[in-house]
């Protein structure tokens, strides 16, 4: 499976690794652009820390 | 060429957007031309992010060195960006890579010896266009 850069001005297309491969095939036709994949890491870390916060917020209660 | 890579730019690797610079960097450190560097709290969050990549998880665990940062830091206003300061530090890396140079995150143009740049500029680096020509 192949995917394309720019690089330089340039058109590059090369080879994708097996491991995103795979990824690109299950997420065929999803995009994302640079700010919706800082929201989204941003969304999970923040359910993170409102999981790790659990048991001493239901402490308080 | 050392190198530590933001959460975001996994995540944008692994979606088949048209013309994916960060896949291409993904490629590089699969290939071993380019060595990429990651603490466990990093990660930690590469597992909680990309809990639905699988493979992309495998990747980082088969191809990703790992370093144990001896300090915690607090020179980035969003907390846990720090993690990724601290192993560039802990490894003296070359690069910092991510899209988010908001206020407030990655907006400093080096940490130490480490400078930050986003994937694009990172590919268009004289050293990387060297590497690029083996791929």
């Amino acid at each position: 499976m192949y995917a394309t850069a720019i690089v330089g001005g340039k058109v590059v297309k090369f080879v994708l690794p097996p491991a995103l491969a795979k990824a690109h095939q299950r997420n065929a036709g999803r995009t994302m652009t640079d700010q919706e994949a800082v929201d989204f890491v941003e969304a999970k870390r923040r359910r993170l820390a409102l999981r790790r916060a659990k048991p001493y917020l239901e402490g308080r209660s | 060429m050392k190198a530590v890579l933001d959460t975001c730019i996994l995540k944008l690797a692994s979606l088949p957007n048209p013309h994916n610079p960060t896949a291409l960097i993904v490629k590089l450190c699969w290939d071993g031309l380019l060595e990429c560097w990651a603490s466990p709290a990093m990660q930690e969050e590469y597992s909680v992010v990309l809990a639905d990549e699988p493979e992309l998880l495998a990747l980082v665990q088969d191809r990703f060195q790992v370093c144990y940062p001896l300090v915690e830091l607090d020179c980035v206003k969003h907390e846990p960006d720090n993690r990724f300061v601290e192993c560039a530090l802990a490894i003296d890396a070359d690069y910092l890579v991510t899209v988010n140079t908001a206020r407030g995150h990655f907006d400093k143009p080096a940490y130490g010896r480490t400078r930050v740049v986003t994937p694009g500029a990172f590919l268009n680096l004289p050293d990387v266009q060297r590497l690029l020509r083996k791929v």
